[in-house]
């Protein structure tokens, strides 16, 4: 297994959303940064590709990227809802996506549109 | 001005990252628009899947902490202190696959197309053997 | 490349990349109101301006391009 996929635990997945927490323990914090840990924001993506190819049911991967903005930081411990929009045509998978606090829908962390396949 | 490549451990007086999330080492400053970084992939690399190829995200992390290098080398050349960056925004973001493997060595250069403030725009080609993995522009904020 | 042609230009490539109509681009009118950018946004239209036009707008320059007009005199100045 990937040692990425031990950076968070997917609580709940619906149609209307998934819920994530964000392992505090895990080691990239360690590096990310030494004393002040912060999710990279590189795995805010690779959260995202990974809850989608779950939901497609194949491993997915990133063809190219629209837009990623980042809102505001995700540190350990965060609990997270990620909103989607998946349309998927001819093996090419369209992805609009947006990363908010799981309790507070206003405190949004990061927004995407990006194409996998 | 132009400087000789940095190896890992001047990289690490240029970024706040450290292992196991440490994504370039080695950096060259070609002149305020221009600069390239190398890494290449060990065998421990935490962005290796199980299929044997670097995730496409760990290229990302690659460009972003070259980015910080260059931010970080111009902090260090001002006299001061090498602080945290955090990304802003992706763009235009290409992916050429297949991914590279553990072994392969990941080529970048960055041109630096605006700064404002504590914002730097920049343009990203990653390579690996001459072939192009990913193209993308990149906003960091320190 | 005359000024008018620099105008056109730069209209285009605004309205292109902030996703606004060409004809709110209009010179008295206010560049981060029309465009609406932000802080992240306001580095774009910085980069985009040096690749198209060459010209590098300066951090303390910024606060003094109010509106369409004032960027065309400054980049038609600069290039």
């Amino acid at each position: 297994m990937s040692q990425i996929s031990t950076l968070f635990d997917i609580i709940e997945a619906n149609q209307e959303a998934v819920l994530l927490k964000m392992n505090e323990n895990h080691p990239v914090y360690q590096g990310h940064f030494p004393g002040n840990p912060i999710t990279p924001g590189v795995l805010s993506l690779r959260m995202i590709r990974e809850c989608v190819s779950r939901e497609i049911g194949r491993p997915l991967h990133y063809a190219a990227i629209k837009n990623c903005r980042y809102v505001a930081l995700i540190r350990p411990g965060d609990t997270l809802r990620l909103q989607r929009q998946i349309t998927e045509n001819e093996g090419s998978v369209t992805v609009k996506a947006t990363l908010t606090d799981a309790n507070n829908p206003d405190d949004l962390r990061l927004q995407l549109e990006a194409e996998m396949r | 001005m132009s400087t000789p490549a940095c190896n890992t451990n001047d990289i690490i007086s240029l970024i706040p990252q450290r292992p196991p999330i440490l994504m370039v080492d080695g950096f060259s400053f070609e002149d305020e628009q221009n600069c390239n970084s190398t890494l290449t992939i060990s065998g421990d690399n935490m962005f290796l899947e199980e299929s044997g190829r670097l995730a496409e995200e760990g290229i990302l992390e690659h460009i972003a902490q070259t980015a910080a290098a260059y931010v970080g080398y111009l902090r260090k050349q001002a006299g001061k202190e090498v602080n945290m960056g955090y990304i802003g925004d992706i763009k235009r973001c290409v992916v050429n696959h297949p991914m590279p493997m553990a072994g392969d060595t990941l080529t970048t250069h960055l041109t630096i197309m605006s700064q404002v403030g504590n914002i730097t725009m920049v343009a990203a080609e990653t390579a690996v053997n001459g072939q192009t993995l990913m193209t993308c522009r990149m906003k960091l904020a320190n | 490349m005359e000024k008018d042609e620099m105008i056109k230009k730069m209209v285009s490539i605004l309205a292109d990349e902030f996703e606004v109509e060409q004809e709110a681009i209009q010179p008295e009118a206010n560049i981060k109101e029309t465009m609406h950018l932000d802080s992240l946004s306001l580095v774009d239209m910085v980069g985009l301006v040096n690749e198209e036009f060459g010209v590098e707008i300066k951090t303390p320059d910024l606060p003094t391009l109010k509106t369409f007009a004032d960027l065309y005199d400054y980049v038609y100045t600069r290039m």
